[in-house]
């Protein structure tokens, strides 16, 4: 089947970078607790390009949702502190703008969805109302004007008899409908980014397919950019252009699709790749990290890993690794899977990994200089 | 708010101070503070001794009351929630039919009933109290009983018997507790309510409630009869109040912050 | 495997819930038929999976094998005994060989048990049915020796054992629970979706545990889950389930190699897999529309509506489970397309 993720990436040139579109420094967002300081992230950095389609992968605990919450700055602010970083976008950080600013961001130019849809529609109004007022929000139309565009969003998402279904509940709707109801009203007004935080956990996986294929056709038609956070590598592998993978609040690798399933360098994700069970595979012994993921409270100095790594040495447990940009193995990014083919858009072609297998000791003699 | 739940417990103390009553026969007098901290009532006995009598016996009243009424009204909720179905729907009914009358006035139709000792206004009182019971326990009993470890008791081989005893009543155990604590103190106002009405404790044994009622002859010339009984009252009941709530909020945050 | 005697076997097995209308007097208005009419063996050591989507009846099916679950039709014989027929006692005694592992570690404990009382509750339950000889055997040294022998098979350090269920994470629950299910030294033990809530690298711990105690314990494993990938991982044998109804069963490598359900193709395209170039070359069947509630269904297969190769003789009469010529005779399938006539 032809791979339909870049039909309109045509639009650059073969090899041409796309834009930055949005750009995350040292963000750092903590809770005070009871029992102490929670660290959900923890100094992460990335880029995210305009119509790349950008994974965030990592299980309970790796911070990846809290990372999507303090972009719309949407984290609760007690408990929860922006400690430190910014967040570029357009030109501005939103960590810093005014309250009335990072609300007309706030599904405008990004949107996001959630991923139970059963709590996170209003059970008590229509769906009508629901859409309409996110658009009024936006736009500077009238009711009218909102339900016909309120009509189509739900046509372009696939709901069936759109016209007479706006007047339902939400729970009128079945799961998979919810979800596209949700996708509809955060793509109403167009964002330039549209944020994901696990859309299909809760789905049956034939759904499953079905909201992953929109999600693909939607950011191709609109050119928009979607960051995808999930902990399913399955649907990291089919979706996404680029992928970090996180774990206790950090980023601990970042390449592009193929590259990661392909070259994993740090030792987790590695062992997140051994120990997902495929369905192509014969039945054989998944292999398991040992231990647990961390408490996020008191995490100790030095890689949060090394507890769990068989290849931890010394340093690990001394001092965070630097990041290093190891060379892409996998040549040419061309999605058809053909090396060499770049007909397509580059997006990011860095391979970043932290961790002190990559390292070497003058990096460490670097950071020892400044404990 | 817990410093008046020791207050509370400061009642405890009253019944075993002297549980003298029926002093001198001094008539009449309401001589202020000779002797009679509180003055004496109509018939020269000490109030503030009548007090604390009274004390010990609304006590011993509110407790016992509560006590049957919630172990009546938890033993029917609980086994009405657990079993569901036409069971349930007839409990439930009888418990509503019970809960329609206010329950001062099916206090007094039990006692007038029963008759007016003062065994029967703990009874009394405990009819009131069942529907109450009932109803939260069974609320609480529906909100786990599908819970997974209830299935995992089954699937091990225990009786409904041994996983009501064993799972579900602890789990139950705080909203009863609280429930408990707020049924005392009205169930010290009904027994007083009872007691003013003549229908409860009868004289000359006190209670604060038949000294309130007798005081109502004299409280023009004599009002430390009415007032101090009354004070006794409401001091008691909003100790219970507070002490429920201290209770609350203690058995509460132990659980959240463990999580 | 097919020459030995199968440890259970599921006929005809139905489980209906009325649906009713009505506040004060209840009139039966339809049935939810949640399992219809489902037939399936599973042998002694193997492991059987049950996979479909939400809906499919599968956690019904494996309640019922239980007997958590009222039954309206059917047979589930259990070592040559109908579990449907056995008195209250009869089956009490059942149980020990045939335990549950739950899918919600967060609520399949009870809060107010420690550790050691969780494992050690179906022993003291089988105790007290018993004679006095019985109860006598399960004192409490006895019942704490074969506490912490459980805990140290699951990995569960014995000083937990006073530790009380929230003071667990989600892994070590459901070890606890693992451990609670072998208390009895069961033969069959049913897994309802065990490590659904678990994260990703504790998931492969807790299958790789169950693995190992199914080799040092000779269990079998009845294995519900609607993650595909796990389930073929772990299971000899899977059974394909859909509104109610088996669609397909077959071995694992068939089932991937071989499908034959228009469901089952479907089912597999949709898992992805995590493979990027792989993802990219496949060929999706995505199937529209979503799955359909089990109320009130009409005659005639369950997944004509949504079938890409429906016909009219699938609307009217519901294909049954058979085998098909050139397929291995494990391979059953119920579907018109390969009807021998």
């Amino acid at each position: 089947m032809q791979d339909q993720t870049l039909s309109n990436k045509a639009a650059y040139k073969p090899g041409e970078c796309a834009p930055v579109i949005l750009n995350v420094e040292n963000l750092k967002t903590q809770f005070k607790t009871n029992q102490g300081l929670v660290k959900a992230v923890d100094g992460i950095s990335f880029s995210v390009h305009e119509g790349e389609v950008f994974g965030i992968v990592g299980e309970s605990g790796s911070g990846k949702s809290i990372t999507n919450l303090s972009i719309l700055r949407l984290v609760p602010v007690p408990p929860g502190r922006y400690a430190d970083g910014h967040i570029y976008f357009k030109g501005k950080d939103l960590l810093a703008v005014q309250e009335d600013e990072i609300r007309m961001v706030r599904g405008g130019s990004i949107s996001m969805i959630f991923q139970d849809p059963l709590t996170s529609l209003n059970p008590l109004l229509r769906i009508s109302i629901q859409i309409e007022e996110a658009l009024l929000q936006h736009h500077k139309i009238n009711r009218k004007q909102a339900r016909e565009t309120a009509i189509g969003l739900l046509r372009a998402v696939g709901i069936p008899d759109a016209e007479r279904r706006m007047d339902d509940y939400p729970h009128q709707f079945s799961g998979g409908m919810r979800q596209r109801v949700m996708i509809a009203m955060a793509i109403g007004c167009n964002p330039e980014i549209l944020i994901a935080d696990e859309p299909t956990t809760a789905l049956d996986v034939t759904i499953q397919a079905q909201i992953l294929e929109l999600i693909k056709s939607l950011s191709d038609t609109r050119r928009m950019t979607v960051i995808l956070v999930t902990h399913d590598l399955g649907v990291v592998a089919g979706t996404c252009n680029t992928v970090a993978v996180m774990y206790a609040g950090r980023i601990v690798e970042q390449a592009p699709v193929d590259e990661l399933f392909a070259y994993p360098l740090h030792p987790y994700t590695k062992g997140l790749l051994a120990s997902v069970p495929r369905i192509d595979e014969a039945k054989k012994r998944l292999y398991s990290i040992p231990g647990a993921p961390p408490n996020l409270i008191g995490l100790p100095k030095g890689c949060a890993f090394a507890p769990r790594c068989d290849k931890a040495m010394p340093q690990c447990t001394r001092a965070y690794p630097p990041e290093k940009c190891s060379s892409v193995h996998v040549d040419g990014l061309g999605a058809s899977g053909n090396p060499g083919e770049s007909n397509t858009a580059v997006f990011d072609d860095r391979h970043v990994v932290r961790c002190w297998l990559y390292s070497d000791e003058k990096d460490l003699n670097k950071i020892g200089s400044n404990l | 708010m817990l410093y008046l739940g020791v207050i509370v417990v400061s009642q405890f103390w009253l019944p075993f101070d002297p549980l003298e009553m029926e002093t001198v026969n001094m008539l009449q007098p309401p001589s202020l503070k000779t002797g009679h901290l509180l003055g004496t009532d109509e018939f020269g006995r000490d109030i503030l001794s009548r007090i604390m009598g009274g004390a010990g016996i609304s006590f011993l009243i509110a407790v016992a009351a509560t006590a049957l009424g919630g172990a009546l009204g938890t033993f029917m909720g609980v086994w009405s929630g657990f079993l569901g179905g036409t069971w349930d729907r007839w409990i439930m009914r009888v418990a509503d039919i019970l809960f329609s009358f206010p329950s001062l006035l099916l206090a007094i139709f039990v006692m007038a009933v029963l008759g007016e000792h003062t065994y029967n206004v703990i009874i009394a009182i405990a009819i009131g109290y069942i529907p109450q019971f009932a109803r939260i326990s069974r609320g609480a009993i529906l909100s786990i009983k599908n819970n997974e470890f209830v299935r995992a008791s089954f699937a091990s081989g225990a009786r409904k018997s041994y996983i009501l005893t064993h799972h579900l009543l602890p789990n139950i155990m705080m909203p009863l507790i609280v429930q408990s604590s707020l049924s005392l103190s009205v169930a010290i106002l009904l027994e007083s309510a009872l007691s003013f009405l003549g229908l409860g404790v009868q004289p000359p044994n006190p209670s604060w409630g038949n000294m309130l009622s007798s005081s109502r002859k004299v409280m023009i010339l004599a009002p430390w009869t009415a007032i101090y009984p009354g004070l006794a009252i409401v001091i008691l009941v909003l100790g219970f109040n507070l002490f429920g709530d201290g209770l609350r909020d203690i058995i509460d945050p132990r659980l959240r912050n463990i999580r | 495997m097919n020459r030995r005697m199968p440890q259970l076997q599921v006929r005809n097995l139905s489980v209906y819930f009325p649906v009713e209308r009505g506040i004060v007097f209840r009139k039966r208005i339809g049935w939810l038929k949640a399992v219809d009419d489902i037939s399936f063996d599973v042998y002694p050591g193997e492991s059987v999976g049950l996979v479909g989507e939400s809906g499919c009846g599968k956690s019904t099916t494996a309640m019922a094998i239980a007997r958590l679950q009222e039954v309206n039709k059917g047979e589930i014989i259990f070592n040559g005994r109908d579990l449907l027929k056995l008195s209250s006692e009869e089956l009490r005694s059942a149980r020990k060989d045939l335990q549950v592992i739950f899918q919600d570690p967060y609520s399949s404990l009870d809060p107010r048990m420690n550790a050691f009382d969780c494992i050690a509750e179906p022993l003291r339950v089988q105790a007290l049915r018993g004679k006095k000889a019985d109860r006598q055997s399960l004192s409490q040294p006895v019942i704490a020796d074969k506490v912490y022998r459980l805990m140290d098979k699951v990995g569960l350090a014995k000083e937990y054992a006073q530790r009380y269920p929230h003071e667990f994470s989600g892994g070590q629950r459901q070890r606890i629970g693992i451990a609670r299910a072998l208390a009895l030294s069961p033969q069959l033990v049913i897994a309802d979706e065990p490590v659904s809530a678990l994260d990703v690298s504790i998931q492969a711990q807790i299958l790789n545990l169950m693995k190992d105690l199914q080799g040092e314990f000779g269990l079998t494993y009845l294995f519900i889950a609607h993650n595909l990938a796990v389930v073929s991982n772990f299971s000899d044998r899977i059974i394909v389930m859909y509104l109610g109804t088996i669609v397909e069963i077959a071995s694992s490598e068939e089932l991937y190699g071989t499908p034959l359900h228009p469901y089952t193709r479907a089912l597999l395209s949709a898992v992805p897999i995590p493979d990027p170039p792989q993802e990219r070359k496949r060929s999706r069947t995505i199937l529209k529309g979503d799955v359909p509630s089990p109320l009130n269904m009409r005659t005639g297969c369950p997944f004509a509506d949504r079938c890409p190769d429906a016909k009219a003789r699938c609307q009217n009469e519901r294909p049954k489970l058979s085998t098909v010529k050139g397929i291995t005779a494990e391979h059953q399938v119920a579907c018109y397309l390969y009807d021998k006539v």
